[in-house]
Order: structure tokens, then sequence, then C-alpha cells
């Protein structure tokens, strides 16, 4: 930040002075041209601060690894990536393979359940005439194998479906690893948004020095803001803030204003 | 029953494919936006279509809007199952002549009463 105790600009204005009261002008702009300098070199400075701010928050992403003990493969993919987008491409990549594999294990699962399901039905029908004695000695002794394979059957399946519940239970363990990952990028955006901040700050106290008014840099940035928020209907996708009055909050809200246009 | 279900997301189309199978409904294609979408719908012979809002390419309030502006289109009923949320653009999606809307995160249950409500709508 720039302080008034700046010695370089200090020296600058004794020149500047010394030359205007001498009379001579060309000296004069030279000496204003230093005190030019002075400004271009704090405000580089920042920037390189910034720059540097940055480059370290990237090079430090890391994620903890020991916490990725499932698949070692993506220990070897994280050490690749260099760069947040990427870390983020690896929040999707994640969760679209977690997504896959829970629906994998639900498709092959619903079948089982549903031929257990059918199979019992079938069986319960013969069970049935069994209690309302209607059974023939043929018919009983095929019940009878019958029951006895539903049970193996049962229990096999069973056993199989328990398997397929464990694989989505593990498939889960992607909410850890990708939490991580998107808490390193939120604290990365956070010290750029600050860096940016305090930026904006020192090039507006630097405002004497410029021809132009830079005070209300920051005022200006507000009423941009403002504007965008007005003009902008783009899609937002998932909206997070629940106080907003412009979005429909569940279903239910959806429904009304539906029915409120004649749906 | 042919539904043509369209989302960019792989997966929202497995989920909503598994949760139309768990409703009876087994014929079902996918395509991940609206310019794969519209030829689909103008060769395939489909009797409902279920899209998203926000893909690249053409979004599905485009796509909305091609197929009521398409003579043999104009009646098909569109569900959209979306995370847009916005007033506005509910609004919008009803005047463009969408038949239903669900926002995302959505249940099993929401989509099975739209769908049945379109349903009796256009049997109506």
């Amino acid at each position: 930040m720039l302080t008034d105790s700046d010695p370089n600009l200090a020296e600058c204005a004794k020149t500047l002075l010394i030359k205007l009261e001498e009379g001579d002008s060309m000296g004069a702009m030279e000496a204003l041209e230093a005190v030019n300098r002075v400004k271009d070199k704090v405000l580089f400075n920042e920037v390189g601060k910034l720059t540097r701010t940055l480059h370290d928050a990237l090079i430090n992403l890391d994620v903890d690894f020991d916490k990725i003990n499932h698949e070692k493969n993506s220990s070897d993919q994280i050490l690749r990536m260099s760069d947040a987008s990427d870390r983020l491409q690896f929040v999707i990549t994640t969760t679209e393979k977690a997504a896959n594999k829970t629906m994998d294990m639900v498709e092959q699962t619903i079948p089982i359940s549903e031929e257990i399901g059918e199979t019992a039905k079938k069986l319960k029908t013969e069970w049935q005439k069994l209690i309302n004695r209607e059974l023939s000695a043929g018919e009983f002794r095929s019940l009878y194998s019958d029951i006895d394979s539903f049970l193996d059957f049962t229990s096999t399946k069973a056993e199989h479906i328990g398997m397929n519940l464990n694989t989505i239970l593990l498939a889960q363990d992607f909410q850890d690893i990708t939490g991580q990952v998107i808490k390193k990028v939120m604290t990365i955006v956070h010290e750029v948004e600050t860096s940016l901040v305090d930026l904006v700050k020192m090039s507006s106290s630097l405002r004497f020095f410029a021809d132009v008014d830079e005070s209300s840099i920051g005022k200006k940035i507000e009423e941009q803001a403002d504007e965008d928020k007005s003009i902008n209907n783009e899609l937002e996708g998932p909206i997070i803030d629940k106080s907003r009055e412009d979005v429909a909050q569940n279903q239910d809200e959806v429904d009304d204003l539906l029915s409120s246009l004649g749906f | 029953m042919k539904i043509l279900i369209v989302d960019d997301f792989s997966t929202m189309r497995r989920i909503i494919k598994n949760l139309l199978r768990d409703l009876g409904f087994t014929n079902t294609e996918e395509a991940d936006d609206g310019n794969t979408a519209l030829p689909l719908l103008q060769s395939g012979k489909f009797d409902f279509l279920i899209t998203d809002w926000n893909m690249p390419g053409m979004t599905g309030i485009e796509l909305l809007k091609a197929v009521r502006s398409d003579d043999k289109l104009v009646k098909l009923p569109i569900l959209m199952v979306t995370a847009e949320a916005k007033r506005d653009q509910i609004v919008e999606a009803a005047q463009a002549g969408v038949n239903g809307y669900v926002v995302k995160p959505f249940t099993a249950a929401a989509l099975k009463d739209k769908i049945e409500k379109i349903f009796e709508r256009v049997e109506a």
C-alpha cells in the first residue's frame, strides 16, 4: 500500500517543487514523470503480489492423499492435476462414476427382487391349495421340491443383494474426497477475491496522481454488479439462496404458479 | 408409449429412465440436447418428451418452442425437468406451451404425479 512517507515519492515531490520554482518546465515535467513511475511501480508490485498469491494457492492445492485408499490410480490422477479447473473436473468425473456405479447396482438388484417376489407369489398359490387340502399327491411332491429350491434361491440371492447394497454404500465415499477438493477451490476463490478488493482499494487511493478520478471505482463496480443482476436473465442452474423471492423454492410453489396461470 | 428423454447429463437421463421403467414405461430413447433431440422427434414417432432446460447447443426452452412450431409435433406432450426455478422462467415455459414442470431435485412421486396428470389432460 502506498504511504505518505514513501521516500522516493517525497524526493520526487521536492524535485518537482524546486524545478517549478526555478522555472525549469522541462525539469518539472521529468519530475512529474518520476512521480508517475512511483505510482506505476506500486501498482505493479501489488499485481505481482496478487499473482504470486494466486500461483502459490494453486500450487498448494493438495488433497489429503491418505484418505483415498479405495483406488490406487485415483491418487495418481490427483498428483497429475495442476490447477483448480482440473480439480473441479475431477469432482465431476468422480461423482459421475459414483452415480453410475450406484445405478449399475440398482439395475442389477431390481430384477433379483422382482424374481424373488414373483416366485414367492407362485408358491403362495400352491401353498394356499395345500392349506385348503386341495393338493394332489403329485402336486404336493412338486411343491415340496419347489419350496426347497426357492429357499436355496432366496438365500443365494439375498447374499447377492447384500453385496450390491454394500457396493452402493462404498460408492458414496466420493463425498469425502470431492468435499476436500471443493473446499480448497473455495479457499482459492476467496483469496483471489480479497486480493482483487485490495487492488481496487489501492488503485483508488492513488487517485490524486491520476488525471481521472478513480475514487468511484469501488462504487462503479457495485453499480455494475447491480446492473448485471437486473439485466441477468441467464440460466442460473440450481439456486441455493432460499431467501430469493423471484425463485420457486420447491415443487409446490411451481405447481401453485402454474395453476395460477391456468394449468 | 415411446418417450424421449433429453438431458446433457447421462446420469440424470439414466435416473429418469429408471423411474419411467418403474412406472411401466420401458420404451425410451435418449438425447443430450435439443439439436440431437429434434431430428429424433421429427422421425421417431414419440408420444412424450421429457427435457431439461439448461443444455449446451440447443436448450430445452428452444426445443420446446421448436416442437410447438412444428406442425407434426405441435401436440406432443412435454414435461420439463430442470433445476431452473425462477418464476419468470416457469412462466416463460408455460407460455411456450409446456405441459408440466418439475424442478430438480425431484422425487419419483413428483415425476409420476406430473406424468399421470399430463396423460389425464391429453386423454380428456
